[in-house]
């Protein structure tokens, strides 16, 4: 199993770093998929008999086990290196896809939990620290940039996951639009051609079940494979002591939110930067969680908008998470991460203090941007902090770090929608118009965010105490 | 060439994404959805 191993993976002189960002994004836009699990809410609740509530529940095991397995694996994905890590990842989240469509054969809701929750969110955790610490090296000139690509593949997981099941559910039903006499799309045509010889056996394998879920999530644990394999059969480390032409860490970390020095994991977490980063992204995930989880309720509760055009909001904000995540990372090259993550918190706040303004002048416009600017913050907070903590402990396990403090969206996650959702409710059930009902909730986002801002104003470099001696430095 | 093949590989699911999310906003501009040919 040499061919796995972290020495296998590193890099032969003249290798172009350009070839690593990919390999990441392959793996990244796999496990992205995580974010359109709600497409298979109601085929699933179909299947068996459950309500959506409870088929949601796979979700949330997910997204927990993700910031688990991140953190307790961490050390282990730096030891092993991104080849080793990405094919654990990939065999984690295929079988958890294959596991819960035996869970949609079997009709037993808890295989589903249990192999698309707890077997894929392994696959999940492993496969989002996998590529940072190894994209980190490779541009330790452009951090930013580097990790924003990669974490803008998650973003664009959700953007695949969600039309790609949907598709394929429709093409192991059998063309309800053939029965109604309407000609099919291009995608529907696409789809036929590549998954068709699929569809006999699938559907025999299948039989018993008719939602089409089953083969979809057959044919996505095929699909993603490849994928995943295909990143880590391409990714490559670079060779003890290589940096850029021209790149000198001594001259990067002048003005002294940048070391050169190395912070091992178990001493990072001792420190009090990384518990404020660890709020810095706490507070920016919850905050954009508060748009992005009601975009569409929200939309149509405050301008009286049909259902297709809240989901086209919901489109369009998809779009802005994504490319938030390069640009947003991308800019912190320039300028910083804690100058980024102020803008994130002072515009993010404003911006959220607007939105009730263009409710009650019923500006659709402006509500369309102010919320497109918040969300692509809130996917460049998620995009930026692997280079944050790259400036603040060194390269040297800088993706164990990392997976430790991807707990803070787990949390956010969780706790995040319960708080925002409990307080909408309670201003409906007081009797507030639900037009109204969310300004309060903006209000508790800027509160949230000015939370973040304070965390990130205090953040300091480490105290040289936290220095690891004799490791490899930056 | 092979870089560039490489990028191609990984860049067309995520471009085939975008495109079914802007067909998704497009009533939001007030133009009618997926035209079904």
């Amino acid at each position: 199993m040499s061919f796995l191993s972290r020495e296998a993976t590193v890099a032969k002189p003249g290798f172009s770093r350009w070839l690593v960002p990919p390999a990441a994004v392959a793996v990244h836009m796999c496990i992205g998929q995580v974010y359109a699990f709600s497409v298979f809410n109601k085929p699933l609740s179909a299947e068996l008999g459950a309500t959506v509530s409870q088929v949601n529940v796979a979700y949330m095991i997910a997204l927990v086990m993700l910031g688990l397995s991140a953190a307790t694996f961490g050390k282990w994905v730096e030891r092993s290196g991104p080849r080793k890590t990405m094919l654990v990842s990939c065999c984690c989240f295929c079988g958890g896809l294959l596991l819960a469509a035996l869970g949609v054969k079997l009709k037993m809701l808890g295989l589903i939990w249990f192999g698309y929750g707890f077997v894929g969110g392994i696959g999940l955790g492993l496969g989002y620290i996998a590529p940072v610490s190894t994209l980190v090296k490779w541009f330790p000139d452009r951090p930013g940039m580097a990790t924003g690509m990669a974490i803008m593949g998650f973003g664009g997981g959700a953007l695949i996951g969600s039309p790609l099941a949907q598709e394929l559910m429709k093409l192991f039903t059998a063309g309800a639009d053939a029965a109604a006499g309407m000609a099919p799309t291009f995608d529907q045509r696409l789809f036929a051609n590549l998954i068709g010889p699929l569809k006999e056996p699938l559907n025999a394998l299948a039989a018993g079940t008719n939602t089409g879920a089953m083969q979809a999530l057959i044919t996505m644990a095929a699909i993603y494979a490849c994928f995943m394999l295909f990143g880590a059969f391409i990714v490559r480390v670079p060779a003890p002591g290589w940096k850029p032409a021209g790149y000198e860490p001594k001259a990067a970390a002048a003005h002294g939110m940048i070391t050169t020095a190395s912070v091992s994991v178990d001493t990072a977490w001792k420190t009090p930067q990384f518990w404020l980063l660890w709020t810095v992204l706490c507070m920016n995930v919850s905050a954009g969680i508060g748009v992005l989880g009601r975009a569409a309720d929200m939309c149509m509760d405050m301008f009286g908008v049909s259902v297709a055009i809240g989901a086209g909001f919901t489109g369009l904000l998809s779009i802005f998470n994504m490319g938030g995540r390069f640009v947003w990372s991308s800019t912190s090259d320039l300028i910083g991460r804690k100058a980024v993550y102020c803008i994130y918190f002072i515009l993010g706040a404003a911006l959220y203090a607007i939105l009730p303004y263009t409710q009650e002048t019923q500006n659709r416009t402006l509500f369309v941007i102010c919320t497109a600017l918040i969300i692509s913050m809130y996917g460049g907070g998620f995009a930026t902090i692997p280079a944050y903590l790259k400036d603040m402990f060194g390269t040297y396990q800088v993706g164990a770090i990392h997976g430790r403090l991807i707990t803070a969206w787990s949390m956010a996650a969780v706790i995040g929608p319960s708080l925002i959702n409990g307080f909408y409710d309670s201003r409906v059930a007081a009797g507030v118009p639900k037009a109204q009902a969310y300004n309060g909730t903006f209000y508790l986002m800027c509160g949230l965010l000015g939370v973040g801002l304070i965390a990130n104003l205090l953040v300091r470099p480490v105290d040289a105490k936290y220095h690891v001696k004799d490791t490899p430095s930056a | 060439m092979k870089a560039v093949l490489i990028w191609i590989i990984v860049s067309t699911p995520l471009l085939w994404g975008v495109t079914q999310s802007v067909k998704k906003s497009l009533p939001l501009f007030g133009v009618e959805a997926v035209v079904k040919k």
